[in-house]
């Protein structure tokens, strides 16, 4: 191209190129590479005039003139499952990608039974991954229209199951210490290992993991932009006053934890 | 009908494809999409109806231009006639 485009020029005419190539490849009487060659010298005539960068509202203008590539071979001369090809393929990605994204999300779980654990992880995490992409190809989650309830089913469940982890990892690694311990206290002190003990661990993992959940809460009252970008687009709405409420629970839940550690030491019978 | 139109436009001459389509362009009654006629003009070539020379060009890089081969020449001769046929039984139902 001899003109000089603008950015969203360029990113326009790349995408009207791409859907040219695509609407022609196959087409045997018709060398794809030769009409776009004609395209370009097309633009760069119509446009050959106008003050540089050109941008993509002139530019829209020239390609609305050519019109939609997907009309320029007669239907009759496509087979029908080409039909069904260009149709996904010259759509714009954004629904491509949402479609994809629902797709594989609905065979994930429609199959679940069928497949193993494993696949069926692999199918919505690829989903989840399909519907961020969807949302980076477009500037707005709302330019989706009604796309966008494709795209949510994976992201809300991969969101949960991640801030279900992330809220969890005291849990994770005080646990299984907590059941060694257990049967080492026992064997060293030979002591009988009842509820009391229980209610003991339990009380510190508690306290544990609720500090940890204040912690995560801090980050996120010093830095509320960390999880709308973490968990976008399911965390939009992620003010600090809701940092507040998360340090707030659970401090109120430690509190409830630490008069339970504090009776179970005092109960504690050896 | 297009190709026809296509045909005539480069009879007589070589013609660089912008230009093709501005001269099509000019017909007021001829609505399509601009870029439909590079189409065409590939399948015409294929078909060996026309012929593509490259030549340089004062305005930027080398152009390519159509012309009529003979086969095309013929072909265009042929519907030439049967489009004057049905243009006159047309006018004769309208009674002119």
């Amino acid at each position: 191209m001899v003109i000089e485009l603008s950015e969203k020029a360029r990113k326009t005419l790349s995408e009207y190129l791409d859907q040219v190539k695509r609407s022609l490849k196959g087409v045997k009487y018709i060398d794809a590479d030769e009409i776009v060659q004609n395209v370009n010298e097309h633009i760069e005539n119509e446009l050959g005039e106008t003050p540089e960068p050109v941008s993509s509202e002139k530019l829209g203008a020239v390609l609305e003139k050519l019109g939609s590539p997907l009309q320029w071979v007669p239907e009759e001369e496509i087979s029908w499952w080409r039909k069904v090809i260009l149709r996904i393929y010259s759509g714009p990605e954004d629904w491509r990608l949402a479609y994809l994204s629902f797709g594989l999300f609905f065979i994930a779980f429609l199959f679940h039974s069928k497949l193993s654990f494993s696949v069926f992880v692999i199918l919505v995490i690829a989903s989840f991954i399909v519907s961020r992409a969807a949302l980076a190809a477009v500037n707005g989650r709302d330019e989706l229209r009604g796309q966008k309830w494709f795209i949510y089913p994976s992201l809300i469940i991969v969101t949960l199951f991640f801030v279900g982890v992330l809220f969890s990892i005291p849990l994770f690694i005080l646990i299984p210490i907590a059941g060694s311990m257990e049967q080492t206290t026992m064997e060293a002190h030979n002591i009988r290992i009842d509820d009391h003990y229980l209610l003991l661990a339990s009380s510190i993992i508690g306290m544990i993991t609720c500090l940890w959940c204040m912690l995560v809460g801090i980050i996120c009252l010093i830095f509320p932009e960390l999880p709308k970008k973490l968990l976008y687009p399911v965390a939009d709405w992620f003010r600090r006053k809701h940092a507040i409420v998360l340090i707030a629970l659970a401090f109120f839940v430690f509190t409830l934890f630490l008069i339970l550690w504090i009776y179970s030491v005092n109960t504690y019978v050896y | 009908m297009l190709e026809l139109c296509i045909l005539n436009a480069i009879k007589g001459s070589s013609l660089y494809g912008y230009d093709i389509v501005r001269k099509l362009r000019d017909i007021p009654s001829l609505v399509i999409s601009e870029g439909t006629i590079y189409p065409i003009l590939s399948r015409l070539k294929r078909e060996g109806f026309v012929q593509t020379t490259i030549k340089e060009s004062s305005e930027g890089p080398p152009r390519k231009y159509y012309e009529l081969t003979e086969k095309g020449d013929q072909i265009l001769q042929n519907m030439n006639v049967y489009w004057q046929d049905i243009r006159s039984g047309t006018d004769s139902l309208k009674g002119e």
